[in-house]
């Protein structure tokens, strides 16, 4: 006999609204609300309920943008980070989008190649959302023979961005055949990236190297990722290559493997 | 304070609920083939369009593109019927969305993909598939979420009501 009965209301409202001169302005605002009952099996959560609540708000008008996002966990579902609970503006952004350029100053979300190197999303199901608060500066040719980003930011940990952490990076787009005036139904396109991830506690981390017994967070790490893509009609060949400095897991993780077992965790200030 | 924030958040979707018209966002995506396509791209002046979001794990929207396709060689209108399927799979599971979207029997559907999730969070999609029905210079006229069998009968129907059939 089912002895847990969770109620759950999903509301999502999508918003819209427009002033001839003041621009225009979207939205949504969801809510998903669980009120848990005991259960012989599974037992109860610490909390009876939970409730997560997202407003997004974008404005626009001509190349111009501006957003921001706030969240409240007023107690988080259960399963989702405990870190989230309370309340807090998870993104704030405005931005320029001509022709051939784009500026964006706040948050954003951004992903070079395919996502090896850096991603960046939201995924509400899963409680995720790492957006960058920084800078943010593309451009490419009217043919988008070259395309170029430069990009810097502190990712979001819990409802604030990382207060120790900071990633900064570039990517590079050529589509050779445009970018030397070629028409052709052959595409071959080379793209380079490179992300330098910092981190400033180094203090933190003396002292995690001194208690873990040598494995810590590095205050540097560079990546670096080169890839090629050729397309012709409905076939198409695509290739990575990703590189990376000397990391917490790439250098220590089987240290620390080694000498705590499966319960090695990241520290915090990694993520 | 916590009332407040609740207050807060209320009243701010309030200010928002004066519901006009909303124009396609400008979001750049990309073709089978790893080409940028703006959604701007999309608006000819002429016809209304037709953007589709999916996704490879969405069954109810790989059924909903299937039956939409099926129904094409029927259009007997005097304007193009122009359906734009925007897939939200992310950068690792492109390639079969591409592939799938190839494969499929999609005549007259053009793939489209949103590799960053650049139009997704503009028209603030939270499931799939969601539908929207824009007229000739880009203004919302019609939205759908999720999909039952005959919901593509209601969709065209749109369409046609949006160019003033």
């Amino acid at each position: 006999m089912r002895r847990q009965i969770a109620i759950l209301t999903l509301l999502v409202l999508p918003l819209a609204g427009a002033a001839q001169d003041r621009g225009r302005v979207t939205g949504s605002l969801e809510s998903n609300s669980i009120y848990y009952l005991d259960d012989a099996v599974v037992g109860k959560p610490a909390s009876s309920w939970g409730s997560n609540n997202y407003l997004k708000l974008d404005w626009s008008k001509g190349s111009f943008g501006a957003g921001l996002q706030a969240e409240y966990y007023p107690e988080p579902l259960a399963g989702y980070p405990s870190e989230l609970k309370g309340a807090g503006l998870t993104g704030l952004y405005a931005s320029w989008n001509g022709s051939l350029a784009e500026v964006t100053a706040g948050s954003f979300f951004e992903q070079v190649g395919s996502g090896l190197l850096l991603r960046t999303w939201e995924d509400r199901e899963l409680g995720l959302n790492n957006t960058l608060m920084g800078g943010r500066i593309a451009f490419h040719t009217p043919n988008r023979g070259l395309s170029v980003k430069v990009f810097g930011g502190a990712p979001k940990y819990g409802l604030w961005p990382t207060a120790n952490t900071a990633v900064a990076g570039g990517d590079l787009s050529l589509d050779l055949l445009p970018l030397f005036g070629a028409e052709s139904e052959h595409s071959i396109v080379l793209e380079g990236s490179v992300t330098d991830r910092f981190t400033r506690n180094v203090e933190d981390n003396i002292a995690l190297l001194a208690k873990t017994g040598g494995f810590g967070v590095p205050g540097q790490v560079l990546g670096w990722s080169g890839r090629v893509q050729y397309a012709y009609g409905g076939f198409s060949l695509k290739g990575e290559y990703v590189g990376k400095g000397p990391d917490f897991y790439t250098e220590h993780l089987p240290k620390s493997r080694e000498t705590y077992g499966s319960r090695a965790e990241t520290p915090r200030s990694w993520n | 304070m916590m009332k407040k924030l609740v207050v807060a958040f209320v009243l701010l979707a309030l200010v928002t609920l004066s519901a006009s018209a909303q124009r396609i966002p400008s979001v750049t995506l990309e073709d089978g083939s790893g080409k940028a396509v703006t959604t701007a791209s999309l608006i000819d002046h002429k016809s209304p369009f037709v953007v589709s979001i999916w996704m490879t794990t969405c069954k109810p929207c790989l059924k909903e593109l299937d039956t939409i396709a099926e129904e094409m060689p029927d259009w007997d209108e005097s304007f193009p019927l122009r359906i734009y399927a925007v897939s939200m799979d992310d950068a690792r599971s492109q390639k079969r969305a591409v592939a799938l979207a190839q494969g499929r029997d999609w005549d007259g559907i053009t793939a489209l993909f949103d590799v960053n999730a650049d139009l997704r969070r503009a028209l603030n999609v939270s499931s799939v598939p969601q539908v929207f029905v824009y007229d000739k210079d880009g203004n919302l006229f019609y939205t759908h979420i999720g999909y039952r069998p005959g919901d593509e009968q209601e969709l065209l129907n749109q369409v046609r009501k949006c160019a003033g059939r």
